[in-house]
This record gives structure tokens, C-alpha cells and sequence, in this order.
């Protein structure tokens, strides 16, 4: 019983934690054909700028909001940079946009330290579930997490922006002639995917702790999440998500020294049977 | 002549050394329904994609007396509205969600763009029934009525409709032309029609233009059109 519970509390967790890496991939990618495999990076320097926050003093929720708000100004600079460049060819943003995923990883490696760092948690305390001790940490985690992703979803579906966003991904001509300014809302969608990124490695860093090679394990998670759910499909994102998450947690507890082979043999099973993903390539 | 709605002076479109469109030159008056015909292949999409500012071009466009921006959204913002061949609709978003963005540069009250969507339902019924299903389940035909009403929900100056019948059933053809005829009763659209059916283009237009491989080769009314010997022996198959 208490290892069922345990498998519930921690692989939803875990699984939110996964969604929100994986969605702002996949929003890049559907609204404008982009694999940024940076993205991993942005979720490591996200948690660094908190940690280097947390050491000048300032205090972890605002350390927290610093890093956000940080790489949601970043990511747009770095697709003006680094990718727009070279939009028009997607072995090229390939290529780019891993070498300077590396370049950041030695950035942070050279400021801070290549060995894990820890984040703090956000609350102390914890309380007995069905006989599994949950920290109250990891509830306040899920709950934050669930918002954004909920917040995110509003956002798509319920504002004109969002539908801005939703009608740029399925069709960029029909976009384009009603009014819908491409360049400007690609940088926003540049923001929320640095922003989420930021949220993402914030937590990662707070329950396993992050390292600057740390990027790489990321953006294999994100990847495989975006591929198995769909290239550009954001519910598709939530559901391989939940499904990589709880699978590995599942894995962790009958046979740990299988960890991460799970979502790899999800990934090839799917891409076997479906190679389009989950949710092919509705964007909605 | 001075202040037609729209002005094209001189217009060339080259995609690498072929040459589209060639010193191409017409106005649109406000009020009128212009037409372009021409043979599959002339340059009519090319044409209006140009004026659209999804195609560069080279001369001089003037809308509503300024120079025409060279950007998508600043050209919608002015009311020059597009409905393109083939579409281009939002496949997994509702009828409804569609005719809603075609509204997404106006800033005007909620209420006119509400006043505009019953408009669109009244001229497309089955639009209004079908309001909540994704655009991708739709027949051809209905598909061709949400891309009209996208347009109109716009409320264009002036309104470019590429080939509106193409492939469509003759009973659909009819409808939408009827919705054509009813809209100009009620408003003083100014319409610009690329269309390869001369019948369709005859009974919808004041004036015509003959477009041949990205030249202009004829102009005047729906009469003279219909008089002229190379008009006749081309396209009307007398």
C-alpha cells in the first residue's frame, strides 16, 4: 500500500516537473519550427541565476522570481542572436543552438563549480500519508507546478494571444492574413519558453540537484517527452509527460538499476507503432 | 481618377529569374468589384499574395490614398483583407474561433464584432449550426464559407477573394454566389476577385482585367469584355 502511494505522490511530482521542461520545447517548436536543443540550458542557468541570487543575500522566493522574470528576457535575446540568424535552416539552429547550450554549460561551470548544487526548500515540514512521510515541499512544488501548467492552458485557449499563438503553429499563412504580427508573438512564445525552463530547473534543483552538465540529462527528457507526445502538440507534452513520469518513478521503485531505460523503451514502442506521437501534429 | 481605393502602378514579382508579374498596373474604385481572369498559371494568386505582403514585389501600391506598408499585419490593419486560394484556415480550431481571429486587429467595441459575427451566420447559415466543430471536419464548401467569413469579420475596405468556387459542387458555386450578390445589396464592399471561371467573374464585376503569363492584356467593363473578338475566340469558346 505505502509503495503505491509513494509511486502516486512522487510520479506526479516528478511528472509535472517533466511537463513544464517539455512545454515550452514543444511551444517552440510548433510555433516556429524550431528544435532548440538550448533548451535544457535554459532550465540550468535558470536555477544558477537563483543560486547565484542566494548567494548576494536576496531570499529564495525572490531569488525564484529573479531567475524567471531573467530567463524570460534571456531566451528571446538568444533567438535574436542566435537562431533567427539562421532560421532558415534547421540543421544550422541544430548546431547552434547545442554549441551555445555548451558554451553555457562552461559559462556556469567556470562562475560557480561543475559539481551538484542543491537548491533549499520553498517550505519546511512534512506530514504522514497512508504511512508515506510528504514533505510539505514537494505538495507546495505540485500545486505551483499545476498552476502554471493550468495558467498556461487559460492563456492558449481563453486569450486572444494565446489563440494568436495556437493559429501561428497550424498555419502561418492563414496567420499572417488576418493580422497576426509572426516576429512579435514568436519572441513571446521565446519568453514563456525561457520562463518555464526557469521554473522547471528551479525545482529540479531544489529536489535532485542540478550541475551544469545537468543541461544534457534535461533536454533528453524534454526531447523524449515532445517526441513521444507529438512534435508541437501541447497536450500531447502533458500526457507523455505524465506517462514518462510515472513510468520512471514506477521503474525507481521495483528495480532502480533500470532507471531511465523505461522512458527510452516507451519512446520506442510508441515511435514503432506511431511515429507521428501521441497527438501527431495537432497543435491543439 | 484621382483617389481610386486602390492603385497599382507598374508591379513585377520575379521568384529567382522567372518572371510572375510584369509592370503590372490597375485600380480598384470604392464600391466596384474588379476582377482579374486568366488561365491557371497567369499570375492572379501571385498578384494578390503580393498585395497581401506575402510575395515581394517591385513598383508602386497605394491603398486608400498612403503607400501600402510591406508587412501582413500592418496591411490587414489598413483593410485590405485577403481570402487566399486554398484557404489557409486553422484545421483543429472551431468555425467559431476562426471567424473570431479574423477579427484580431480590430480594436473596435465587442459589440460591432458581435453585430459582424451575426452578420456571417445570417449569410452562412450552416456556419452558425456548425459554429463549435473543428474547421477540419467541414465539407469544401463549408470550408470556403468559414474562409469568406473569416474575411469579412475583418471588415475589409476592401476584400481580395481568390478563386472562391474552385472545386466546389455547382449547388455550393450557386450559394456562395448568392451570398456574394446579397452582401453587395447590404454593404458597399469594394471587392478584387481572382478567378479563372469567367462565368462566375461576368456576373459578379463591374470591371475586368485579362491576365496571360503575368501581363495584362485586357481591360473594361463586363460589355466590352464580352464584345471583344480575342476575349470571345480565348475564353468564352464562341
Amino acid at each position: 500500500m505505502s509503495v503505491v502511494v509513494e509511486v502516486l505522490v512522487l510520479g506526479f511530482l516528478i511528472s509535472a516537473l517533466y511537463a513544464l521542461a517539455a512545454l515550452g520545447f514543444t511551444m517552440i517548436f510548433g510555433v516556429a519550427g524550431v528544435l532548440n536543443l538550448a533548451h535544457g540550458a535554459f532550465a540550468m542557468v535558470g536555477a544558477y541565476v537563483a543560486i547565484g541570487a542566494l548567494d548576494r543575500g536576496l531570499s529564495l522566493p525572490l531569488a525564484a522570481l529573479v531567475a524567471v522574470v531573467g530567463m524570460a528576457l534571456f531566451a528571446p535575446l538568444f533567438y535574436w542572436l542566435i537562431v533567427r540568424p539562421v532560421e532558415r535552416h534547421p540543421i544550422l539552429v541544430m548546431l547552434g543552438t547545442l554549441l551555445a547550450a555548451v558554451v553555457l554549460e562552461q559559462i556556469v561551470g567556470l562562475s560557480f563549480s561543475f559539481n551538484s548544487q542543491i537548491l533549499p526548500p520553498l517550505v519546511g515540514g512534512s506530514f504522514s500519508l497512508l504511512g508515506v512521510r510528504v514533505t510539505y515541499d514537494r505538495v507546495v512544488a505540485s500545486a505551483i507546478a499545476l498552476a502554471v501548467i493550468t495558467g498556461l492552458w487559460l492563456f492558449i485557449h481563453k486569450t486572444p494571444q494565446g489563440k494568436a499563438i495556437l493559429a501561428l503553429s497550424m498555419e502561418r499563412k492563414g496567420a499572417a492574413l488576418v493580422g497576426i504580427p509572426a516576429r512579435r508573438v514568436i519572441l513571446g512564445v521565446w519568453a514563456i519558453s525561457g520562463a518555464l525552463a526557469a521554473v522547471a530547473g528551479l525545482f529540479i534543483a531544489s529536489f535532485m540537484g542540478i550541475s551544469p552538465l545537468e543541461e544534457r540529462a534535461l533536454l533528453v527528457i524534454a526531447f523524449s517527452i515532445v517526441v513521444l507526445g507529438g512534435l508541437g502538440s501541447i497536450p500531447g507534452s502533458l500526457w507523455a509527460a505524465f506517462i514518462i513520469g510515472f513510468s520512471e518513478t514506477v521503474v525507481q521503485q521495483v528495480a532502480p538499476e533500470a532507471q531511465g531505460l523505461a522512458s527510452l523503451a516507451l519512446l520506442m514502442l510508441v515511435l514503432t507503432l506511431r511515429p507521428q506521437g501521441l497527438l501527431g501534429r495537432a497543435a491543439a | 481618377m484621382a483617389g481610386a481605393l486602390l492603385e497599382v502602378e507598374g508591379v513585377s514579382v520575379h521568384y529567382g529569374k522567372a518572371c510572375a508579374l510584369h509592370d503590372v498596373s490597375f485600380r480598384v474604385e470604392e464600391g466596384e468589384v474588379v476582377a482579374i481572369i486568366g488561365p491557371n498559371g497567369a499570375g492572379k494568386t501571385t498578384l494578390l499574395n503580393a498585395l497581401s505582403g506575402l510575395v515581394p514585389y517591385r513598383g508602386r501600391v497605394r491603398f486608400a490614398g498612403r503607400d501600402l506598408p510591406k508587412q501582413p499585419h500592418e496591411i490587414v490593419g489598413l483593410g485590405l483583407i485577403h481570402c487566399p486560394e486554398g484557404r489557409s484556415l486553422f484545421p483543429y480550431m472551431s468555425v467559431l474561433d476562426n471567424l473570431l481571429l479574423g477579427a484580431y486587429r480590430r480594436r473596435d467595441e465587442p459589440a460591432e464584432i458581435e453585430r459582424d459575427l451575426e452578420m456571417v451566420f445570417e449569410l452562412f447559415p450552416r456556419l452558425k449550426e456548425r459554429q463549435r466543430q473543428p474547421v477540419h471536419t467541414l465539407s469544401g464548401g463549408e470550408q470556403q464559407m468559414v474562409a469568406i467569413g473569416r474575411a469579412l469579420m475583418a471588415r475589409p475596405r476592401l476584400l481580395m477573394l481568390d478563386e472562391p468556387t474552385l472545386g466546389l459542387a455547382p449547388i455550393v458555386r450557386a450559394h456562395i454566389s448568392q451570398a456574394l450578390e446579397r452582401l453587395r445589396e447590404r454593404t458597399r464592399l469594394t471587392v478584387l476577385l481572382a478567378e479563372q471561371n469567367t462565368e462566375f467573374a461576368f456576373r459578379h464585376a463591374d470591371r475586368l482585367y485579362l491576365l496571360e503569363t503575368g501581363r495584362l492584356v485586357r481591360e473594361g467593363t463586363v460589355h466590352e469584355l464580352k464584345e471583344d473578338p480575342y476575349v470571345q475566340k480565348a475564353y468564352l469558346g464562341s
